[in-house]
């Protein structure tokens, strides 16, 4: 039962001069200042490379979650009952349990707790007693805590971790002015976003993403994701496009032409490939623009009612969503045989794979579901167009989570996660 | 069972239910001490009994042992020595030394009650317990399960590493 912890323990042994490095390498450039236009000429300079970009990505700066960014970072995982425990309910572990736990009350007062502990009539303590109190109230307990206490109980787990990541939880904590680097990195980004002017950072931001548009662009038009990749997409693009005009012309209704099972197959596996290989390489994209990233953590730290500049990575997604998926000519095909498909599944004689990609393709739209880029016109909106034109056959499940949570949608979760196992198989 | 406040405030006193249907009286003075209790009074009066539903007796004796014995060192005698901020120290340490199972319970009721001392009081007891451990430690003291994902716990040692240098 205590395997998963020691296999923990030796990795983490064997990766720390690694760690270490990314660690440095992430502390140097959040705490490195970006007047705009240095900011936006490196951004230029990243950019002629992109398309060929593979050597030594720094990966390290990929973590969008960090203490002050308040959403739930795990927002797929939901915390288990401590009934479920790995570790806890092993029985070897329960004596050197509870000896701690005498030890740990002695530290609080000597005299009662022990006796209090042997007590035949005490009951079993089942669960973390911790689970019973609101965010609120443990906020209350981590407030009385040091750097180093918060800092332990942050690894503790995922609930802990939200709640200690309360910007509130810190305001305590004296700031150590000698050394910047044992700063917990959320405050220095607080504290430049607060120096900020507004509208520098919006032009900081409006730059930062023409950038990444030009770039999506370069992308589509001849790049390559990487060199693995297989197939230009110039080729498949074309090949989707030119089909859906020439259906729209021969039949000018999407409903009435028929698209056999292979053809329906075909056009969504190839969707879910380029959307895959599509977020390969905005994970380099991201990986590039370190200061952007900067600047959106901060604004988002702040939590400022303005902070609606989306994430490199989902300013990403909503790129791939407006001129990929929702593109005049690919969208018309896409519709009609989501409705193929759709419909195979209703009636009960959808194969296995149909079903597959039935629910791959359900994820995608999961995926790029993200919230729109406030700072542009309504006009550029697109997550209300992708539910209008895709969201009739999208399951119930993922729309109540749409409705309920419309500030972290379930595809940047994803793209958290996504970015942490990239980063780790890139490392290793 | 009754909880007798200091005997020279007994003008008004008033009656608690607890959560197993148990009386208590005490000094308006003592549950003045509760936030709670106090809007509540100023409500409704110390005519009519009020239930506390969400706390037990005896956790509750132990949040109004608290209360009296802090409300009596507020008040100033002529005949002894006031009461100095050691001793009420000492006696806080002692109050708190309690099992954990007992000390959650008193969390949940300070916070209901809104009894700023004893919530900072205990919510520092519990700081107490964690402090100076590691995370490990931690999930075995107070049977947290670990529910992250290899990599997330990856991401969040290096998020926090700066504190163990």
């Amino acid at each position: 039962m205590d395997e998963p912890l020691d296999h923990i323990v030796n990795i983490e042994e064997g990766d720390e001069d690694a760690l270490d490095a990314a660690l440095e390498m992430e502390l140097a450039a959040t705490y490195a200042k970006f007047p705009v236009s240095q900011m936006v000429a490196s951004a230029k300079l990243v950019g002629e490379k992109i398309p060929v970009v593979i050597e030594e990505p720094t990966s390290s700066h990929l973590s969008f979650a960090f203490p002050g960014w308040e959403s739930d970072i795990f927002q797929g995982g939901k915390r288990k009952m401590p009934s479920t425990s790995g570790y806890i309910d092993d029985p070897q572990s329960s004596p050197s349990k509870r000896g701690k736990q005498v030890k740990n009350t002695d530290t609080a007062g000597p005299s009662r707790a022990s006796s209090a502990l042997e007590d035949p009539t005490t009951p079993p303590v089942e669960g973390c007693p911790m689970d019973s109190m609101d965010d609120e109230l443990l906020a209350y307990v981590f407030k009385k805590l040091n750097m180093k206490d918060l800092c332990s109980s942050m690894r503790t787990c995922k609930r802990w971790h939200r709640v200690a990541c309360k910007e509130d939880v810190w305001g305590h904590l004296p700031l150590p002015a000698n050394v910047p680097g044992a700063l917990p990195r959320w405050m220095e980004i607080r504290n430049a976003a607060m120096s900020m002017d507004l509208r520098v950072r919006f032009q900081v931001f409006r730059r930062g993403y023409d950038f990444i548009r030009s770039a999506l662009d370069a992308w589509w038009n001849r790049g390559k994701p990487d060199e693995d990749a297989e197939g230009d997409l110039p080729e498949v693009f074309p090949k989707l496009s030119s089909k859906s005009d020439g259906d729209s012309k021969a039949s000018g209704s999407r409903e009435e032409f028929l698209w056999d099972e292979a053809e329906v197959q075909e056009t969504w596996t190839l969707l879910l490939t380029l959307w895959r290989r599509y977020k390969i390489w905005l994970m380099l994209v991201v990986s590039h623009c370190p200061e952007l990233n900067h600047e959106v953590m901060a604004e988002r730290a702040r939590g400022n009612v303005l902070a609606t500049t989306p994430t490199v990575y989902g300013k990403g997604i909503i790129c791939f969503r407006s001129q990929v998926i929702l593109k005049y000519g690919i969208r018309s095909v896409l519709q009609a045989t989501w409705s193929g498909l759709a419909n195979a599944k209703r009636s009960g004689l959808a194969s296995d794979i149909q079903l597959d990609l039935f629910r791959s393709v359900d994820h995608l739209f999961q995926e790029t579901s993200v919230l729109d880029d406030l700072t542009l016109s309504l006009m550029t909106f697109t997550q209300q167009k992708l539910r209008r034109c895709f969201g009739n056959e999208t399951s119930s499940k993922a729309k109540s989570k749409l409705k309920t949570n419309p500030a972290l949608s379930s595809a940047e979760a994803d793209g958290v996660r996504f970015a942490r196992m990239a980063m780790i198989i890139r490392k290793s | 069972m009754h909880f007798q406040g200091s005997p020279n405030m007994a003008e008004k006193r008033v009656k608690l239910i607890s959560s197993d249907n148990d009386e208590f009286e005490v000094d308006e003075a003592v549950a003045f001490e509760s936030e709670t209790l106090r809007n509540m009074i100023q409500d409704t009066g110390t005519n009519v009994p009020i239930s506390i539903p969400n706390v037990s007796s005896d956790i509750l004796a132990k949040v109004l042992e608290y209360c009296s014995y802090h409300a009596e060192t507020m008040e100033t005698h002529d005949d002894k020595p006031p009461i100095t901020d050691a001793q009420i120290r000492e006696w806080d340490a002692d109050f708190v030394d309690v099992h954990p199972a007992t000390l959650y319970s008193l969390i949940l009721a300070a916070n209901y009650l809104n009894i700023k001392n004893l919530l900072d009081l205990i919510c520092q007891a519990v700081a107490n317990n964690i402090r100076g451990k590691t995370a490990v430690e931690i999930r075995k003291i107070l049977h947290i399960q670990d529910d992250f994902t290899y990599e997330e716990e990856m991401e969040i040692r290096r998020e926090t590493k700066w504190a163990f240098d």
